[in-house]
């Protein structure tokens, strides 16, 4: 009887440990990163938002604590963003990974977006690659409204080089517009009115926003046109013509020879 | 400013049964323009190209514009100044 269980026992454990390591073998080539750069994208993604949530939860108990603290007594200070900064080498590394290929340019675009809070090189650098890898792609759409930063973040020259690039070569025409806006938002802000310096930034943002549809562009450019041109100081304001909030009509121009204080208000 | 040269103006974008719980719960009692009434071709915010809100704008006793921003304290000193001009004249 126990000789017989001996060599069973045996042949148990040596299986257990032949399953084991076969087991152990499979969990490493899982850990082989066979995943696609999109799936790569949205892991890091799911990671950011999980640290996200953690840094918002965190901030509201210091809020929290803050509001219930004694007078004098000294608070942890806020912060003012998520610890996107502890990404950044990930997105990097990935961006790396896919170099020159369209598979970098989410990962770059994150860094350019959201990782230059943290670590404003890196960012730029991200920006200086899109723009001299990437300028066709269409993903540059998504950051499109930040073009004019380039002025900021850049010399004029570099900043300069970087629109004209994108102006060139973008296949999205919203890209081409923000990237000439970005070049002609001083003149159209600050140029005088009627000056050839002004007038040149009118016609070019004009030509850029052929089908173009994109409201906070074209509010941006109203306010370097339409709103110089009609609403500067000392101009006389069109009538309004209108229904009251009873749906009785009213002029504006009923209050003609008084001051008349103008609220454009509501939940906007 | 009861009986001074002043008019308060609203332009309200509000659903217009918003506008008037705004309106009844804040008892405010000066006139607003419905921004975007039904039928109406464009609203009125378009044409005067606010994007930006709450805009304030004055004008003058001619209707010229006298200051157009956000800037709520600043307009009101202006309008201020513009009333106490226009009462004396």
């Amino acid at each position: 009887m126990q000789a017989r269980l001996i060599p069973t026992l045996l042949l148990a454990m040596l299986f257990a440990a032949g399953s084991r390591s076969l087991v152990a073998q499979d969990a490493a080539e899982a850990q082989e990163p066979q995943v696609t750069p999109s799936e790569h994208f949205d892991a890091l993604e799911e990671e950011v938002a999980a640290a996200e949530d953690a840094w918002r939860e965190e901030q509201r108990v210091l809020v929290e604590k803050a509001e219930q603290a004694e007078p004098g007594e000294s608070m942890p200070a806020l912060s003012m963003m998520p610890p996107y900064g502890k990404f950044v080498p990930r997105f990097l590394a990935a961006a790396e990974d896919y170099a020159g290929s369209e598979d970098a340019v989410p990962f770059l675009i994150w860094i350019a977006s959201r990782g230059i809070g943290a670590d404003q090189e890196a960012g730029k650098q991200a920006i200086m690659t899109l723009v001299e890898n990437h300028a066709k792609s269409p993903s540059l759409a998504q950051i499109s409204y930040s073009l004019p930063q380039l002025l900021n973040l850049f010399s004029a020259e570099e900043a300069l080089g970087m629109l004209g690039k994108l102006q060139r070569e973008s296949p999205v025409a919203s890209v081409r517009a923000w990237a000439v806006f970005a070049r002609v938002a001083d003149p159209l802000a600050k140029a005088p009115l009627g000056s050839d310096l002004h007038e040149a930034a009118k016609k070019e943002i004009r030509a850029a926003m052929q089908g173009v549809d994109d409201p906070y562009l074209k509010g941006q450019i109203a306010q370097g046109i339409e709103v110089r041109e009609k609403f500067s100081t000392g101009m006389v304001a069109p009538d309004i013509e209108g229904v009251d909030l009873d749906g009785q009509s009213f002029k504006l121009s009923n209050y003609r020879g008084q001051v008349i204080f103008l609220d454009f208000w509501g939940d906007w | 400013m009861k009986d001074q040269p002043f008019a308060l103006i609203g332009v309200n974008s509000d659903e217009l049964e918003t506008a008037k719980k705004a309106v009844a719960s804040n008892k405010l009692n000066w006139r607003s323009f419905q921004n975007s009434p039904a039928g109406a071709e464009a609203s009125i915010s378009s044409e005067w190209f606010v994007t930006g809100w709450p805009t304030i704008v004055v004008l003058d006793a001619e209707m010229r514009i006298r200051y157009r921003g956000h800037n709520g304290e600043a307009a009101t000193k202006i309008a201020k100044e513009l009333v106490a001009q226009t009462a004396n004249e």
